[in-house]
């Protein structure tokens, strides 16, 4: 391990976490959470991948965006570059995540929390790498992190660690790009976000691009009185990707909102897992979902809403809806429900279906040939989870890359 | 206002509490093959069942108990218990009603279970089973004639042989899981129901079991086949004395539907709960399950869990047949420190076969209710549907309710719908009511049973009336 070890509370967190990582091992069927993940598998395979340790990279230009906004340059799990439009500058923070440990070292141990997840063990212990970002006040620009992963960590594992921290009265949107260029490699990034008060952020994620990589995402999310946390994430060409977010509205007021479209086809595996703990009165949480599987793909979702016993006036609402294409794929999903407390208003819904053959036959019957209605009606059910997103400029972004995806 | 009518509701007493004094027999204290030996032997079983519940037996030695149930419960013993008990002057099994002792009947008349087959004028067949032994089943001439077979099952042991070799243990195998395997090991009795190819069975068919004993297991067996384009209605009630251990009651039911068959199975639950303190109570770890063996067969399950210290079961449905369908339905009510978690499994495997859900819980007092359920759609099942509704009503700040489902779809031809919603009761249709003349307590009485009507509906007339009586004794007035 390298320099962070000298900072006594990180190392001996990271080696109370490595305990409970061995006392465990990695996750497998036997596990609740981990019952149809395809994560065990990949692990399973691939027990002795070795660990990476990030220097100097190089920084692949292409992928872009041609809008205007701050870039954040992340290869292989360190910051490489940063470039910030106009004002903003003054207004961002960002450091690699040992700095961060250097300049506090206390109360280092929320970033290390861990309830009883094995591989977020291992990312505690092993994390060399990752971020800190703050954002002390309004931004006039989204900022866009680009998560590239290069050829050099083929066959390698990664750990990544990261903090973001919105301070309070603060609006910001983070735009995530994924790249990988990978056979096989195993990327783990746990992302703690502290949401405080009064502030909004919109988190939106890319995954796309991913050959024959797996991919564990896990952020924990904290949200104070008034704020609100909203995400998006927009998966296609993946390989196996399991993504975890724990939300905790700690505060009254607090919101989140989780968007999630997925297009999978092959052998793509796709996973989510929610968990929202409503810990205070009057706090709210959406989610919405839609996938298409096609193939011999395989998607799963796995949504908590929880609700303490203080917390009343709750509304949790959660909606999963899947299509299938081919006989071959599968839709898994589990929405749970766990409540203690009386006066709240809790649903949950879940669908999984073939393409509606109505739709279909009203689209053939005026001239439009199949497989081109089929493409209108698959795009249909995926913008209305995009006509959600709050931010305009990135619902417009997605609805192109969605209807380009399906050219 | 609302103080008042809780207190009211928890003075509530368990009307089935009292213990009937007869002497009984039971089988030595505790779990081991010479118990299974002496229970084999009392019923004077042939040597294959022997050998089967010896083999359960031996299965058990390797298998711990699940525990990923949400209720958790202190370790059972399970060498303290006896795995047997007769009523005493119970000999051969009485062939008339007047044999039965008079305190045995008694207690049943005070349940107000209809033994006396003269006084009753319309037709429901009952099979009391008392402890560990079916005491007595009427009606049994008149379903004999027209080829019925509705009997204990050791009396089918006995009688029918060659069914109960065939299907026993087809639906639920011995190495299902802990529970399934104990009860195989040490069954006592139970029902028979065999209904004859093209035969809809005039009356309903009804069970009625009564723990007497104290540290008794009640292990029961029910086993029903209907043959091809026949149909049963089964109705099944439980009550327990009050005591301050906690009774194990580990039942196995299944049921077999062939071609063009239908089982409708209903349930009304009413062990004793525990006091107010969560002191005592039945633990209810039932395993049931049928299965839609031929084309175009049907199984409804219908339950109304009220009792119990802990109700733990999941009614399912195993679809192979073309065409079959199942159903559920089902309402779960906890109050003070009762735990349920109960649900169901629809696994469906052949094609257009359609299964539909609706679970209603509700909890007050200090307890837990779990909807947990599966809904599995195989690859080759094409055109699947399924769709279900579990619908929770919290009842006080202190309770939980939580909802677990899990759905798997394998075939795009299927389709798989799944709502739930968790509410309480809403002001606007309480003031409503209100306003309409109706006092707190019967605003909430006709909501409660509003929400759960779905179900009720489905209770064949003799239970509906039972059940929507303690669905209100269960909750009025337990509302603020």
């Amino acid at each position: 391990m390298n320099t962070i070890t000298d900072i006594r509370e990180v190392s001996e967190l990271r080696t109370l976490n490595l305990d409970i990582f061995n006392k465990h091992g990695y996750p497998t069927k036997k596990d609740e959470d981990w019952k149809q993940s395809a994560l065990n598998n990949f692990l399973e395979n691939n027990k002795q991948l070795e660990i990476y340790k990030t220097n100097n990279e190089l920084i692949n230009e292409k992928v872009f965006e041609n809008f205007k906004h701050n870039k954040i340059i992340i290869v292989n799990g360190l910051i490489q570059k940063t470039e910030f439009e106009g004002k903003d500058k003054d207004k961002i923070t960002i450091t690699s995540i040992d700095e961060f440990y250097k300049n506090n070292n206390k109360n280092l141990s929320k970033l290390f929390s861990n309830k009883k997840n094995p591989l977020v063990a291992a990312n505690n212990a092993l994390a060399t790498s990752g971020f800190f970002l703050e954002i002390k006040d309004n931004l006039d620009f989204p900022i866009t992190i680009y998560h590239q992963y290069n050829s050099k960590i083929d066959q390698k594992q990664i750990h990544q660690k990261n903090y973001i921290l919105i301070n309070k009265n603060s609006k910001a949107s983070i735009f995530e790009k994924f790249t990988n260029e990978n056979k096989k490699t195993f990327i783990s990034i746990n992302t703690n976000i502290d949401v405080q008060k009064n502030s909004h952020i919109k988190n939106y994620v890319v995954n796309s691009n991913n050959t024959e990589n797996c991919i564990y995402r896990f952020k924990k999310v904290n949200v104070e009185t008034s704020a609100n946390y909203e995400s998006f994430i927009f998966s296609n060409i993946i390989k196996t990707i399991r993504d975890e977010v724990e939300v905790n509205l700690n505060e009254s007021l607090a919101e989140c909102y989780l968007y999630y479209t997925q297009f999978l086809k092959n052998n793509e595996d796709h996973e989510i897992k929610v968990r929202i703990n409503h810990l205070a009165e009057n706090t709210k949480s959406y989610q919405f979902s839609k996938s298409i599987i096609d193939g011999t793909a395989k998607g799963v979702y796995q949504g908590k809403i929880f609700v303490d016993q203080i917390a009343q006036k709750t509304n949790g609402y959660q909606l999963i809806k899947s299509v299938l294409l081919s006989d071959q794929c599968i839709f898994h999903s589990k929405p749970e429900l766990e409540i203690y407390a009386d006066d709240v208003k809790c649903s949950h819904g879940s669908s999984s279906t073939s393409l509606n053959k109505d739709e279909l036959f009203y689209l053939m019957a005026r001239g439009i040939p199949e497989n081109q209605a089929k493409r209108l009606i698959v795009q249909g059910f995926l913008s209305e989870v995009i006509e959600k997103i709050s931010d305009d400029h990135f619902k417009n972004y997605f609805l192109s890359i969605t209807e380009e995806m399906l050219k | 206002m609302s103080d008042n009518l809780i207190q009211e509701q928890i003075k509530q007493d368990y009307a089935y509490g009292f213990v009937t004094d007869i002497e009984s027999v039971r089988a030595p204290k505790g779990l081991n093959k010479e118990v299974i030996q002496f229970i084999s032997k009392q019923k004077k079983e042939p040597e294959w069942l022997l050998e089967w519940r010896l083999k359960a037996f031996e299965r058990l030695q390797s298998m711990t108990e699940p525990n990923w149930q949400k209720p958790q419960y202190p370790k059972i013993d399970y060498q303290a218990l006896y795995y047997y008990s007769a009523p005493k002057n119970f000999k051969e099994g009485p062939k008339s009603l007047d044999e039965i002792d008079p305190e045995i009947k008694k207690t049943y008349e005070k349940l107000g279970i209809p033994l006396n087959e003269q006084k009753r004028l319309a037709g429901v067949a009952v099979d009391a089973v008392f402890d560990s032994v079916s005491v007595a089943t009427t009606f049994k001439k008149k379903l004999e004639d027209i080829g019925v077979i509705f009997c204990s099952i050791s009396e089918a042991v006995q009688k029918h042989p060659e069914l109960v070799k065939k299907y026993l243990g087809s639906v639920i195998p011995l190495t299902d899981h802990y529970f399934a395997t104990l009860n195989s090991a040490v069954f006592t009795d139970g029902s028979f129901v065999y209904i004859p190819e093209g035969l809809r069975c005039p009356m309903e068919l009804s069970t009625y079991f009564r723990i007497n004993a104290s540290n008794t297991g009640q292990f029961e067996r029910t086993l029903i086949i209907a043959d091809k384009g026949s149909y049963v209605s089964y109705l099944e009630g439980c009550t327990a004395p009050m005591r301050d251990e906690n009774q194990l009651h580990a039942a196995n039911v299944e049921l077999i539907a062939l071609d063009d068959a239908e089982i409708k199975y209903s349930t009304v639950q009413n062990w004793y709960p525990g006091d107010k303190e969560g002191k005592g109570g039945i633990y209810n770890f039932v395993t049931k399950r049928g299965i839609c063996k031929g084309k175009n067969s049907k199984i409804s399950w219908t339950q109304v869990e009220t009792g119990s210290a802990i109700t733990w079961k999941y009614p399912s449905c195993i679809l192979q047949g073309d065409n079959s369908s199942g159903e559920f339905y089902s309402i779960a009510i906890t109050n003070n420190y009762q735990k349920a978690d109960t649900g169901t499994k629809m696994i469906h495997l052949g094609k257009n076969t359609k299964s539909r859900i609706i679970s209603k819980g509700i909890s007050a007092g200090h307890a837990d209710n779990t909807y947990r359920g599966l809904v599995s759609i195989h690859q080759k099942a094409s055109n699947a549907k399924n769709y279900t509704q579990c619908d929770s009503l919290l009842v006080g700040n202190l309770c939980g309710a939580h909802t677990v489902p899990y759905i798997d779809n394998k075939n795009s031809t299927s389709t798989t719908e799944h709502e739930a919603t968790t509410s309480k009761i809403s002001e606007e249709q309480l003031f409503y009511c209100k306003q309409r003349g109706l006092n707190q307590e019967e605003a909430i009485s006709l909501i409660v049973n509003g929400f759960c009507k779905e179900v009720l509906q489905q209770l064949p007339m003799e239970f509906a009336v039972e059940a929507q009586k303690l669905v209100s004794i269960s909750l009025e007035g337990s509302v603020g």
